[in-house]
């Protein structure tokens, strides 16, 4: 975050909608982008894993970010996409709506503001000031470290 | 180092392992039928050619080391000297130096281990040992003249005896005698098998996964065009050709498989020294009785069922096998018996590892569980044996009141149960008091693909592995018994106990419907019944690993991908089975 903040570059962002906010990841992290398809449950597993894919020929996780962040249900529609990132293993995240392909200078993004309303800050990068609109930059990395967390700690609870 | 070069240190590297790996048995094998001129031979000659490829390119250490042990060995074999557990155990050192020699060459790292004390010990041994006889010229200090110029005494030497020709040339004869003549059968045998890097069979496998989940998919897809087009030529013809497809994709996967396959005696090999070291340190007389060391296993198995096997073994030789004393007091023999059998079953490989000991005792199992939180006392007094035994895998059991540097510590009976789980098998135990313990392990011949039944559960489908389905029922809800709030059903006068395979998942329960499937499935000799909604037909299926979620929790081994392009997961009935026998359930 500090070395974001403290570099004039420009850093590209993919964005995506998810409830009433805007969130962006680092383009280096996205591996492609999917409609939805066919989702199988994992028995058993965390509540935010949605399930498993075939990404052709490999199976990945998918993990639901509405649930992560305790926002509503919303039924998937035509919009919902399924993100597959890549921080050394390949997840998907099911997000509401893909927005566009962001290039922002990496100054005008601040450090996470100290409350976040619904979401835990710890995977806030920063924020990003946009004219019109915030821009929350998410640390994928440690989200899905969190997620896969989860998974480990039911395997040794049970 | 130029390509070539590594080619030629990695084929030595290879060639020094398996000499090494031969080592060991033989010795052990030297030991127990005392002083065999065969055996010492057979020594002497890996050793040998050991020292002459090392000193060709240049491994001074490894020479050093080889050519020490090799002149105790030729003492030995010549009659000068008699074999001491004393010259054993120092020949045994000088093998494990060699080994760690031979890493440091196959890893590039130039690493040099401090040889001197080791030295020392092989020239101290052979002197002690040939003190009675000729003294002479035997405690020589280990090729000092070979040292500077290495590959120089190769080449200036005709016969592959490179070291050490001014004190022993009236020797020289003698070892490349034998060897030339065994050397003949050998390097015909060389010339019909072929080595091969194993990445590149791993990615023939690979494809080969590929190409039999395509086929699968082919296989669907015709179906579904051949009812609609049936009468059109062209989709008969198409029919046809998958159908040829099918076959050879078959008898190709099949090859492959068999290309991976080694024999278990590759991991066997390692057992009589491992039980030969353990039982003198813990003064113990044991024999190791192996059989079915031929049986051929995949390559996956060959690497991970050696810890795990390793662990019984010392266990059987530190908590199972009583000392010569107890055992005399017994009235058994004073030799303890550990006994090691592999078998095919099926598509299982059947490895049992059994002794002679004192058996495992249940009620102290019981009593040492509750003394480390495993479990409550009223749980441990309800348990039933079979389920009581199986503690000794739960994490953190130990029966030792202080830990050994065998055992002890907890850790080692946990190992087992995961590492023979991620195999996709399972362990048994039977015992009896002071007749001993064994231990059944079962495992699928190969890893990666197996055959399925496709079920329907809770609104999805799953892969239940064929190998362990018994049967297949249609029942009505009304010939399910219930018996003390467990379901049961009642097979040919058998009871078995029936779950809902929904339940077992955390799926919503299904409503009930007229007819239930019962999928009758037996891990060892765990019977039950699994509830399904309906059955999708039989499949063989490429295991995939899912990466970044564990499986364990949700009861399955791994993911598949149907004809449909669908992902399937496959059930691991062991998980399943030890969640309804463990100590929650009883």
């Amino acid at each position: 975050m500090k070395a974001l903040a403290a570099d004039k570059k420009v850093i590209q962002l993919v964005t995506f909608r998810l409830g009433e906010e805007e969130y962006g990841v680092d383009i280096l992290k996205v591996h492609e982008i999917n409609r939805m398809m066919d989702i199988t449950s994992v028995p058993n597993a965390p509540d935010c894993i949605e399930g498993v894919i075939n990404l052709r020929g490999k199976v990945i996780p998918v993990i639901n970010l509405r649930k992560k962040f305790g926002l509503p249900h919303r039924q998937a529609d035509a919009r919902s996409k399924i993100v597959v990132v890549d921080v050394g293993k390949a997840a998907g995240i099911i997000v509401d709506s893909v927005s566009e392909v962001l290039r922002i200078a990496s100054d005008v993004i601040e450090p996470p503001p100290p409350m976040t309303a619904s979401i835990g800050s710890e995977y806030i990068l920063g924020v990003g000031k946009l004219k019109d609109r915030l821009l929350i930059l998410l640390d994928i990395g440690r989200l899905l470290g969190a997620a896969e967390g989860d998974m480990m700690v039911k395997a040794i609870a049970s | 180092m130029d390509a070539e070069m590594q080619e030629i240190v990695s084929d030595f590297v290879t060639e020094a392992e398996e000499s090494l790996e031969r080592i060991d048995p033989l010795f052990v094998d030297l030991e127990t039928k005392g002083e065999d001129q065969e055996i010492l031979n057979d020594i002497f000659r890996c050793l040998h050619t050991l020292k002459g490829a090392a000193g060709f390119l240049g491994f001074q250490q490894v020479v050093d080391v080889a050519h020490a042990s090799e002149s105790i060995l030729k003492k030995l074999r010549d009659g000068e000297i008699g074999l001491t557990k004393h010259l054993a155990d120092v020949v045994l050192r000088s093998v494990d130096t060699l080994r760690v020699l031979i890493g440091h060459v196959k890893h590039g790292d130039d690493g040099s281990e401090d040889t001197g004390p080791l030295l020392a010990a092989l020239a101290d041994a052979l002197a002690q040992a040939s003190a009675k006889g000729d003294a002479a010229d035997a405690p020589l200090p280990p090729v000092p003249a070979a040292a500077p110029e290495p590959p120089k005494i190769v080449s200036s030497s005709p016969t592959p005896v490179p070291a050490g020709p001014a004190v022993k040339g009236e020797h020289l004869p003698a070892p490349s005698g034998p060897e030339g003549q065994r050397g003949v059968p050998d390097r015909r045998d060389a010339l019909q098998n072929l080595r091969v890097d194993i990445g590149r069979i791993d990615k023939v496998m690979d494809l080969t996964g590929e190409v039999v989940l395509a086929r699968n998919r082919l296989l669907t897809l015709v179906n579904a065009i051949g009812s609609r087009y049936g009468d059109d030529p062209a989709v008969e013809n198409l029919s046809e050709t998958v159908s040829f497809l099918d076959l050879v994709t078959s008898d190709m996967q099949l090859s492959v498989l068999k290309m991976r396959m080694q024999p278990l005696q590759k991991v066997f090999g390692k057992f009589p020294r491992v039980v030969r070291d353990i039982a003198s340190a813990m003064g113990k007389d044991i024999e190791l009785k192996i059989s079915g060391e031929e049986t051929e296993v995949d390559r996956s198995v060959i690497e991970h069922i050696g810890d795990p096997l390793i662990h019984i073994i010392r266990n059987a030789i530190d908590h199972g096998i009583e000392p010569p004393d107890v055992r005399k007091a017994k009235g058994k023999k004073e030799r303890g018996v550990i006994s090691i059998d592999a078998s095919q079953k099926g598509t299982q490989v059947l490895i049992q590892v059994s002794d002679d000991g004192r058996g495992i005792d249940i009620d102290r199992v019981k009593r040492k569980a509750v003394e480390n939180g495993l479990v409550t006392a009223e749980d441990a007094e309800r348990m039933t044996d079979e389920a009581a035994i199986h503690l000794i895998f739960q994490p953190g059991f130990t029966t030792m009141d202080v830990a050994t540097e065998l055992s002890g510590r907890g850790v080692g009976m946990d190992v087992v149960q995961t590492s023979i789980s991620r195999l996709n098998g399972y362990v048994e135990i039977k015992t009896r008091k002071d007749g001993g313990s064994t231990f059944r392990i079962s495992i699928p011949l190969t890893l990666a693909i197996i055959q399925s039944l496709m079920v329907r559960a809770g609104g999805g489908q799953y892969a239940i592995p064929l190998a362990l389905v018994e049967e297949i029922l249609r029942v009505a809800p009304k010939e399910l018994a219930v018996t003390a709030g467990q379901k049961v059903l009642v097979i040919r006068d058998r009871v078995h106990p029936f779950f809902e395979l929904a339940d077992l998942l955390g799926k919503r329960s299904p409503p009930d419907p007229v007819y239930r499937y019962a999928v009758v499935v037996a891990v060892g000799e765990n019977r039950f019944c699994l509830g399904v909604d309906n059955l999708v037909g039989e499949e063989e299926v490429v295991i995939k690993p899912i990466a970044g979620l564990t499986m364990e929790s949700s009861h399955m081994i791994g993911a598949t991908i149907t004809g449909e392009g669908k992902v399937v997961l496959i059930l691991d009935l062991a998980s399943i089975s030890r969640n309804l026998s463990g100590p929650n359930r009883t």
